[in-house]
Formats: structure tokens, sequence, C-alpha cells
């Protein structure tokens, strides 16, 4: 089974602020040990959503806001990760899935790269940058509905075309949130809240996705997490499919 | 927190802990049967405790803090009776001071870095000095974290059985005092070799079921696919151990097409590619090109890893770059001759030369004999002749196939193609 941690953000990052080298030290160890778990699948960061934008299709019409963003509807139905040259090439792309989704809400942010948080240099040359596009839940997708053929057959030329472009390196879609469990740590106190979420107003920071035997293996790899990162919101959320095609 | 939550949760957190605990309290009391007994009861002391009490913030350190305390007991408790034994109890003023010394020493040895004491923990649980069967069933129970039950359901075998062997194992160690480390120079690839060759068993048990009804055990792959991370996590230079990795990704990558609606076998190049776990091939190619980077020439792992990218990179069993896996056959053979390899490269060199080709490395290991209860010769002979045209020849290839297989489910696939071939080719009847 494989589940996606997703961490929400707060004003501090969102202001642009850096994570502390201890910080960083700490996430370090706790991916390591999910590497040695033998269960770590990917794990990324989001940059604040003042460098995403947030496109909003309905009726056929796009309309797009450029970031910061207040947390609004955050609960993710599926997401991709893509390699383009610019934030308009990501929407671009973002609008023809779009196309064939019909309406929905998708944000676009940045990953985080270690050299946007202090880590190394960025390698010389590279003119390209990921980008994490996140479709947003809805009752379409809350209700667990499968495409219809045709849109699954226009999704698959989509996405085989976004593969040999280079562009898509991995894609996935989350369960619905009646799966999900939500962990919130403050106050130096765990609570453990089951799904489904009617909403979730507080803006993605990061995710990590882990190769787990059960959900409850899941939860408790959310509790250690929340203690490396401190007063956080966690959302534990069952994946449905994951594709990686590159790096 | 329900009964039944809490219950889950507690479950979870050993599962997580289950190997790192076994590891780090062997290092300390220097003996696995008796770690695994100080793991257990903390286990019971958290099924006692937390279910009121709460899951406690830092569950792993608690489970170890519990176990700890366990392990000083036990030691003073050795001590004391080894004491009484030597008669030595006027020694009491020197006694506090002993105390703290074990507890300091216990400390110092808990709170160190577990990575050494899980590949420790990996290399006496694969020791060459127990049977194939006792190394699998202790690497499952110590490393997997799986119990006897989950053991024995795995194998069908009795949960007796597994319990049995498992429990002979530990005394074997203790006997042949094994040390609890990680064996250097020229003892470490020979053992490192052991503890691949248990992790590929358990991979292939789960993958190709030898008896029963199912054709795949998917519990037992993920459980070889994790220790098999594990380890490469543990022994990142060695680069046999990516290759096998390697292996594992892009075998257990083709779970979900290996099997039919009707839960029926399908063989590799009928597969439907699109159903393969492209994120599990991503993986495999990537452990592939660590192992090509360490250098040196690949091993028989990697090699393999070779060959099954070949596959994986195929978009279509048409696009298969025969001739490619016919030379990493040939380097295969030459680095690990066996017979199933032959068969194998019998294989390739038919899809890429031709089905006479490939028949006469068959035919070759046919009058060898070394195969000859091997139901895949009979069944790769009968493909090959049913290819040239020779169905009658192929028919009884097919049903000694089908006679000699012990899967319920790759019987009825091969009795199907013997039938299949008797109905394009009626015998003709001599007048």
């Amino acid at each position: 089974m494989k589940f996606m941690m997703m961490h929400k953000t707060d004003a501090y990052y969102e202001a642009g602020g850096l994570p502390s080298k201890e910080l960083i030290a700490n996430v370090g160890k706790m991916v390591g040990a999910m590497v040695q778990s033998g269960g770590l699948l990917a794990a990324d960061g989001l940059r604040s959503s003042a460098e995403g934008v947030r496109l909003r299709f309905a009726d056929g019409k796009r309309t797009v806001i450029p970031g910061p963003f207040v947390g609004g509807n955050e609960l993710v139905a599926s997401f991709a990760v893509l390699r383009v040259r610019s934030i308009d090439e990501a929407v671009d792309w973002a609008s023809r899935v779009a196309a064939v989704v019909g309406d929905a809400e998708v944000d676009i942010r940045p990953a985080t790269e270690p050299w946007d948080i202090g880590l190394g240099k960025k390698p010389p040359g590279v003119t390209t940058r990921r980008y994490i596009a996140m479709r947003k839940a809805d009752a379409t997708t809350e209700a667990g509905t499968p495409p219809t053929a045709a849109q699954r057959e226009a999704m698959d030329a989509l996405i085989g075309e976004m593969k040999q472009a280079g562009v898509l390196l991995s894609m996935g879609s989350l369960a619905p949130s009646s799966g999900a469990a939500r962990l919130r740590n403050f106050g130096g106190k765990q609570t453990v809240v089951d799904g489904p979420f009617a909403e979730s107003k507080e803006l993605i920071g990061g995710f990590v996705v882990l190769e787990l035997g059960s959900r409850a293996e899941a939860i408790e790899w959310a509790r250690r997490y929340a203690d490396v990162l401190g007063e956080v919101e966690l959302d534990v959320r069952p994946v449905e499919g994951i594709g990686v095609f590159g790096r | 927190m329900t009964q039944s939550a809490t219950h889950a949760a507690i479950e979870a957190v050993f599962r997580i802990e289950w190997p790192k605990l076994i590891a780090g309290l062997t290092r300390v009391v220097r003996d696995v049967g008796k770690a695994e007994e100080l793991a257990q009861e903390a286990l019971v002391a958290a099924l006692e405790q937390w279910p009121d009490e709460g899951i406690p913030a830092k569950p792993g350190a608690w489970l170890m803090q519990t176990a700890k305390h366990r392990a000083i007991d036990a030691v003073r408790h050795a001590k004391l009776v080894r004491r009484k034994h030597e008669e030595l109890g006027r020694e009491i003023e020197a006694e506090g001071g002993d105390h703290i010394d074990d507890r300091e020493a216990i400390d110092a040895a808990l709170d160190d870095e577990i990575g050494d004491d899980l590949l420790s923990l990996m290399f006496i649980s694969c020791h060459p000095v127990l049977a194939m069967e006792a190394r699998v069933a202790l690497t499952l129970r110590m490393l997997g974290g799986l119990t006897t039950t989950e053991i024995a359901r795995a194998f069908l075998v009795p949960e007796a059985t597994i319990a049995q062997r498992i429990v002979r194992a530990k005394r074997t160690l203790a006997e042949a005092r094994v040390p609890f480390e990680v064996p250097r120079g020229e003892a470490l690839a020979e053992r490192l070799a052991s503890v691949l060759e248990v992790v590929y068993l358990v991979f292939n048990e789960g993958y190709s079921a030898t008896a029963g009804s199912d054709w795949l055990r998917p519990a037992l792959c993920e459980d070889a696919l994790k220790l098999a991370r594990m380890l490469a996590e543990l022994a990142p230079a060695e680069p046999e151990v990516h290759g096998l990795v390697a292996l594992l990704e892009i075998q257990a990558s083709r779970s979900a097409a290996r099997t039919g609606p009707d839960g029926e076998p399908v063989l590799l190049l009928e597969q439907d590619r699109s159903r393969w776990d492209r994120l599990l091939i991503r993986r495999g190619l990537a452990a592939l090109d660590r192992a090509e980077r360490l250098g040196g020439a690949l091993g028989p792992y990697a090699l393999q890893a070779a060959i099954a990218a070949c596959h994986a990179r195929a978009t279509t069993a048409g696009e298969t770059d025969w001739a490619r896996i016919v030379a990493l056959y040939d380097a295969l053979a030459a680095l690990a001759p066996s017979p199933v390899v032959q068969l194998n490269r019998a294989v390739a060199v038919s899809m890429a030369f031709g089905p006479a080709d490939g028949l006469a490395i068959v035919d070759a290991l046919v009058e060898d004999g070394n195969l000859e209860s091997y139901h895949l010769l009979s069944a790769v002979r009968g493909d090959l002749l049913a290819k040239l045209g020779r169905l009658r020849e192929a028919r009884a290839e097919f049903e000694r196939a089908a006679a000699l297989t012990h899967n319920e489910r790759e019987r009825q696939l091969l009795t199907g193609r013997a039938q299949a071939c008797g109905t394009l080719a009626a015998p003709t009847r001599l007048p």
C-alpha cells in the first residue's frame, strides 16, 4: 500500500523563511530512516505560494490567479511533477490536462531544490525547473468517480506526449479523503482525525510517498515526521496510482 | 483511540521498530534468541500499558528503554547467579559500581548508530552454519518482523515447523559462537553472497510459488524487496546488492501483469505492458545504474537485472533487444554456469536467431540429463517444437511439463497448450 504524507505550511515559510540548519539535518535523518525502512518512494518540498499560480477551469474558461494565495480548498486529488523551462509552460500543460478532465482547480508551485534552501550550488547549465501541479479535490474526485473511456484515452495520449517531451517526471492520484487521516501536532499534543475531510484550508508545504504494510504504519510515520517538523498539520492519504518517468 | 485502533498502532510501531530493537539488543546481549525475548517482553509491556496510558510520544524510544531495562535486569541476574555460584558474595561494595558500569555500557551500546547492527543481524541470520530454510525463517522473523504464523502461512507449512526451525537456528548460532559483526576482508564476499541468496529465495518463493494454487504470493515479494532495499542502504558500496535490488524491483514491476483475470499465469512476452509498474521499473533501472557505476564486471544478480532491464525498456515485446539479452546470458553462463541459465539462454537465442538455434541448445540440455524433472525444460522444448511446426512432439513435451509442475495454475496453462497442439494436428492413424 502506498501513502502520501502532505505537511502543511505556515506564515514563516510562506513569507520566504528558510528552514534552520537543525531542521534540515533532522528532516534528512528522518528521510534516511524512511529509506532504510525500504519504503520511501518520493519526497519533495514546495516553494511558497507567492512563487506559484492557481488555475481555475470552469465551463471551458480559464482564470489564472498569481500567488500568494490564502488557503481555500487545499485537499489534493492528484498531482504531477513537471520539468519545464518556465511556470508558463507548466500552466500550458495543466490547461491541456484540464481540457480532458473538465472543471477543476489546479495549483502549480515550484519544487524546492537543495540550492533554494542554501544546500550546495545550482548546477551550471540548468535551464529548467521542477514544478508540482496539484489538482484539488471536488465532489467528483471525492466520490471516486472513475474517468470515462474517452477521458482515459485522451489522458493516455497526453501523458505519452508529455513523456516524449521529457516534461513529465511523475504523476499520481490519491484515494478520496474518506480513507485519509489528519494528524495535528500542536501544543506538544498529537491528535489524529479520520477522513473524510469536508475542507482543508492549510496550504501544502511538501510531501513524501511511502510504501507500507498498513494505514496504521503510515500514521506512525506521520507522528514521527510531525515530531521533527514541530507545530504542523499533516494529512496521510492513500495513493491510488503513481507513476515515475524521470528524475 | 479505540481499543482496535490502539492495537493497530502498536502493531505498526512494532513493524517499524522490530529489526532495530532486535539488532540493538543482540549487540548488547550477544544472543539473538535472548534479544528476541527482550523485544517480545517490551511488546507485552506496550500491549498492557499503552491502551490505558496512551501511546507514548516517542514509542520507539519507549520500547528500546523498556527492553534496555530488562536487558540490564537480565545481565544483573546472570551476574548474580554467577556470583552465587562462585560464592563471591563478599564483594557487595563493588557491586554498586558494577551496576552503573552495566547501565552505562548498555546505554552507550544502544544509543550508537544502529546501521551496523542491522547489517550484523542480516549476516548472522544468513550465516552459512545454518541450513538454508533456517536462514530464511530467521531472516524473516528478525529483520522482516514477520510472526511465526505469518512465515508458516507464506511457506504453507505448519506453524510448529517454523517455530522449531527458528528455535534450532538460534541454538545453532549460540553453540557455534557466531560473532555479532559485519565480516571483513575475504569472508565478506562469501557471507554477502549468502545474504543475497536468502533475500532472492524469499522473493522467488513469493514470485513463483512452487506449490499450491497461487501463482504469486505478493507479501513475500514485498518482504524481500524491503530487505533488499534495506541492505542497499546499509551496504551501499556493494555492486551486487544494488544488482539484486534492481532485479527484484524490475521483476516485481510485472506482478500485476503476470496473472490473467481468472488467476492464470500470463507469460512475459504476452503480458499487457501497460500494467507494468513504472515506478518499480524506474527504481530498478536506477539501482542497476548504481551497480554499474560502482565499477568492475557485473555480478550474477546485476547481469540478471540487466536482462530484466532489456525487457522493461521495450515498449512492446517485438521491440525487445534479444541480441543484447543473448550477450548478457553468455556473460552469465560464463560467470555462473548452470543448466537453468542455459535454458533461458536457449529461449533468448531462439528469439534472436530463430527456434532451430534455440532447440539445438535445449536438445543438448536434454542429453545432459541434469534438468530431467524440470518442467520448464519440457515447456520450452514444447514451445520451440510448436514454432517449428513439429506439433505432435510439442504436444508430448507440454504434457510431460504439465505432469512435472507442482503449481496448479501452471499445469492448467501447459495442458491447454498441449491440447492446442492436438487440435491443430490431429494424429493421423496408420492403416
